[in-house]
């Protein structure tokens, strides 16, 4: 895999997620895309499992430093490892039901992407009412924060099925081909 | 094939991030991780290059500011009387407060220096997390930007105040994010002034209780009008210079759900939505400011 070109992409995929996303948000909804995701997904629908989650979890991690805790006193406070977890464990979703996705339409990117980061918005709310409510002091209702990140999640897909064409272009950049660890039929269908 | 087991290129080494991971997800309080603003501060810079732009073109090609006039002569005078209003405002409750002072101490307080040098900026992220809600801005302590300092667009209307800062961005919490604290305002009515307590309700807009006044002559009730527009005047939250900023315009008024006979405003601000401005104007110590990203422009207004 080249390193250098991860790197390039995670650099563009943040500064997207810092910019783009809060521009297509839905009105004052906070439902909004996320193109990390969307560059974890591409990479978790081909690359080898044990790289997948080393690169997932960098990703998280470039996202937790970026995320300012919604803290009651409007302090700015950060912490790491929520979105690490969770986007870890969107990854390990899309690695578990990849192989079911027979052809690589631009829907089943869009579906994997939906999938995965269902699993790691579940995650990341359940991470952080738990530390808001025993640690942090943070302006979060689980409620609200459920039906915009499950939105979200959706909205994730559909830019996701936008962006399929592009992921086997990104593939070959990456040198992650789905042939070099899947075997047999698996390959043959993929 | 389990998780941990599915790594297997890692070892013993991704068991332990993993672990490690979690318990600073989980039991490591946010104020032991201080350092992790940091870490993210010097994160949103090099990520600027790519944020930046985009937020502009974004903004270039849907912007949220109101519609200007296309006439720029016409559009600088209103600039222009907008500030000396602001200024008048501040200068009218800033005699008040002395007229005051000298009457019950009979002592004359020197009154708080509220000049501030004036220092244009770009918005160049947000939060990687939209229920985070703040700004980040192109301007940080090298440029004499200090945290609580006031932030406005179009340098009347108030956006909020400066959240952290590190050597090369700011970040901003807008007053109509969840998390930001409430504060008070006054409502410049024909006439009359009503004072109210404002606060985020979401969607972009603020509530707040409606100071009971009335008409010493019929005795009803002062209530403001749609339109009528609402000024900050916090002396005690806010600084000096952010005093008689304007917040917003009146966009409903309503019976309190507390209080049946009392009245709660809804304001909205002048820009849209305060999170996605393009640039914001820093009101900084004087002679503190430099010229941070608006290559070429002069800092004053």
């Amino acid at each position: 895999m080249r390193w250098a070109v991860f790197l390039l992409l995670a650099w563009v995929a943040l500064g997207l997620e810092l910019s783009l996303r809060k521009a297509l948000s839905l009105g004052h909804t906070g439902v909004a895309p996320s193109f990390v995701f969307c560059v974890v997904t591409i990479i978790a629908s081909s690359a080898p499992p044990s790289r997948v989650y080393w690169l997932a979890w960098i990703m998280g991690l470039l996202v937790d430093v970026t995320f300012m805790l919604p803290t009651a006193n409007g302090a700015d406070a950060r912490v790491i490892g929520p979105y690490a977890i969770s986007m870890t464990a969107g990854a390990f979703m899309i690695v578990s039901i990849r192989t079911l996705m027979y052809k690589r339409s631009p829907f089943a990117y869009g579906f994997l992407a939906l999938a995965g980061s269902l699993v790691m918005q579940v995650c990341v709310i359940a991470l952080f009412t738990l530390r808001a409510a025993v640690f942090d002091n943070l302006a979060w209702s689980t409620g609200h924060e459920l039906w915009t990140r499950l939105a979200s999640c959706i909205y994730t897909g559909a830019i996701m099925t936008l962006l399929a064409p592009l992921a086997p272009l990104i593939q070959r950049w990456l040198q992650i081909s789905p042939a070099s660890h899947i075997s047999g039929g698996t390959a043959a269908r993929i | 094939m389990g998780f941990a087991g599915s790594v297997q290129s890692g070892g013993k080494v991704w068991p332990a991030v993993l672990v490690g991971t979690a318990i600073f997800a989980l039991f490591i309080p946010a104020r032991w991780q201080g350092w992790v603003p940091a870490l993210g501060g010097l994160t949103q810079t090099l990520v600027a290059p790519v944020s930046g732009p985009v937020t502009h073109l974004v903004r270039w090609v849907a912007p949220v500011t109101p519609p200007k006039p296309t006439d720029e002569h016409y559009a600088s005078l209103e600039q222009e009387n907008q500030q000396l209003r602001t200024q008048v405002f501040a200068q009218t409750q800033e005699n008040q407060r002395l007229r005051d002072q000298l009457a019950q101490l009979r002592v004359v307080v020197p009154s708080s220096n509220s000049n501030v040098d004036f220092l244009p900026t770009q918005v160049v992220g947000a939060s990687s997390d939209l229920s985070g809600q703040a700004v980040i801005l192109r301007a940080g302590s090298r440029d004499g930007v200090q945290v609580g300092d006031v932030v406005t667009t179009d340098f009347v209307q108030v956006m909020g105040r400066v959240a952290s800062v590190t050597s090369r961005t700011c970040t901003v919490l807008p007053i109509t994010a969840d998390k930001a604290e409430d504060f008070e305002a006054v409502v410049l009515g024909t006439g009359s002034t009503l004072r109210c307590r404002l606060g985020p309700i979401g969607g972009g807009l603020l509530r707040g209780d409606l100071e009971d006044k009335r008409d010493p002559q019929t005795g009803k009730p002062i209530e403001p009008k749609v339109g009528d527009e609402v000024r900050l005047s916090d002396p005690t939250r806010w600084p000096a210079s952010a005093q008689m900023l304007i917040v917003g315009t009146v966009q409903a008024v309503e019976p309190s759900p507390k209080q049946p006979l009392r009245k709660v405003v809804v304001v909205r601000p002048t820009v849209p939505d305060l999170t996605k401005v393009a640039e914001a104007v820093l009101r900084v110590a004087p002679g503190s400011a430099r010229q941070a990203s608006m290559g070429g422009k002069d800092d004053s207004p």
